[in-house]
């Protein structure tokens, strides 16, 4: 052991200054948190199951509806629309260099020069179409930080006051060239969609993890989908052939469900598949897994299926 | 039909609080620079793994999985400007320091200087003991990651402390 390790492991066993012990007000305060936390989780689920069944009976009245015009003769049914394709930003994109390693700045998003930046489109405010952007953190001596961010710009008003950037992360991103914008998906179909970005990248399998756009008092938040451990979730596209996971939509339901999924085989034609459904409330909420068998041609969906967007940054 | 005990009950959080609980929130502290944060953090950390237990999860290691869940949960701004307001209300006086003032403040200046990667290393290697495995299933990235992290880490509080490596 060196000087500095000696050092470090001493000055910081003197600087850390042990909670004072009170064994039996901690525990009181845990207690309570169990508690409060029990009683959200209660609620929660009342909550679910109201959406649900809300959802059950809104579908059926449509689906009555729909029947119910299909006997009407020619010409007395509704006409519908087809969904408006989205449309180009009013605003340019931030240029991003062709080199990853070059160092630029962003008006109006940081102090600090960033640089390997990646980008992509779709209404991930509510308000238009806009972008969203990953870009990692640039130091003086050049794009060498492990930090990076996710941003998206915030369209300019009417008033002419010009773009800005809403920004998140710090991204759990292990590799430089395995941090980027991956996908535009609408995961609660609410409309507006969320960021996917891959955070690491195997052999065959990209893990990708969801941040989302939100506005309270305090203006624009992006934040992450967590699990309960706080902990960005992270999904995974691609396999093997022993191997496979996957992501898809599944509004068969009435209610708009995120899916993931992985499969593993022993012979590569008949695989196990674990389903794990996620309702969207405030957050992924996962809910009971699902197991079932599978041959290989026909494992559930994939490549986020059926959640609108497309994947403008393919990992291969 | 027999059902398995849960791995984290009552006593097991009493058993904690009384053995391991000082140092993890030290720990937290000196990675937040914020004592409050750091106790908000282990305090709904061991909720959640006590919930979690109930609803059958099986935690192995209460110490380590409460270390890493409240270094997670304590990177959230508002849960750390609730946790300073609540100990403000307090007037909680406890941060008591016996330790030289120069001490103190040479290794936390240079630790505050570190991005939080590496400050959350630097304390997990070197004051709670952990080895890179250890520090790498904590923070949930790769051995050669936190190798990379803690050699850079190293570097920079050499340099700010004027040690030679």
């Amino acid at each position: 052991m060196t000087g500095i390790d000696e050092r470090l492991e001493r000055d910081l066993e003197r600087a850390a200054r042990p909670a004072a012990l009170d064994p039996g007000a901690t525990f009181a305060d845990v207690t309570r948190r169990r508690a409060r936390r029990s009683t959200v989780r209660k609620l929660q689920t009342v909550a679910l199951v109201a959406v649900v069944l809300f959802g059950t009976a809104a579908g059926f009245l449509v689906l009555q509806r729909n029947f119910v015009g299909a006997n009407q003769p020619a010409g007395g049914g509704t006409t519908s629309t087809p969904s408006p394709s989205m449309a180009t930003p009013a605003f340019a994109p931030i240029s991003i260099p062709a080199d990853p390693t070059t160092t630029f700045m962003v008006d109006g998003l940081s102090s600090f020069p960033v640089c390997g930046g990646s980008m992509i489109e779709g209404n991930f405010l509510g308000t238009g179409p806009t972008y969203a952007y990953v870009f990692r953190k640039a130091s003086d001596a050049g794009c060498d930080t492990d930090t990076w961010v996710v941003a998206v710009q915030v369209p300019p008003d009417a008033d002419g006051k010009p773009s800005t950037f809403v920004s998140g992360g710090p991204l759990d991103c292990q590799d430089p060239s395995a941090c980027f914008v991956y996908a535009n998906p609408d995961i609660d179909g609410d409309g507006r969609d969320e960021i996917a970005i891959v955070s690491a990248q195997g052999a065959s399998t990209t893990s990708f993890e969801l941040y989302y756009a939100t506005h309270g008092s305090q203006g624009w938040a992006l934040n992450p989908y967590t699990g309960d451990d706080g902990m960005p979730l992270r999904f995974e596209e691609g396999g093997s052939a022993t191997h496979q996971a996957g992501t898809y939509c599944d509004d068969s339901s009435g209610l708009r469900r995120f899916v993931s999924w992985e499969a593993t085989s022993s012979d590569g034609t008949t695989f196990e598949v674990k389903e794990t459904p996620y309702a969207v409330q405030e957050g992924l909420t996962s809910s009971t897994q699902r197991l079932a068998t599978a041959p290989a041609d026909a494992l559930p969906p994939h490549d986020l299926d059926g959640c609108g967007g497309s994947i403008q940054n393919p990992t291969s | 039909m027999s059902r398995e005990l849960p791995s984290v009950d009552e006593a097991t959080i009493r058993e904690f609080l009384t053995g391991g609980y000082p140092r993890v929130v030290a720990a937290v502290a000196l990675v937040e620079r914020s004592r409050a944060t750091a106790e908000d953090a282990v305090a709904e950390a061991l909720a959640r793994a006590w919930e979690r237990s109930e609803r059958g999860e099986r935690i192995d290691s209460l110490p380590a999985w409460v270390t890493r869940v409240a270094l997670n949960l304590s990177k959230s701004r508002v849960r750390r400007v609730r946790a300073e307001a609540r100990a403000r209300e307090r007037a909680d006086a406890r941060w008591v320091a016996d330790d030289p003032q120069d001490v103190r403040l040479d290794v936390e200046a240079a630790l505050a200087k570190l991005p939080r990667r590496q400050r959350q290393a630097t304390v997990l290697r070197y004051y709670l003991g952990y080895d890179v495995a250890e520090i790498a299933r904590t923070l949930g990235v790769s051995e050669g990651t936190i190798k990379t992290t803690l050699h850079r880490a190293r570097h920079a509080m050499a340099n700010a402390l004027g040690e030679e490596e």
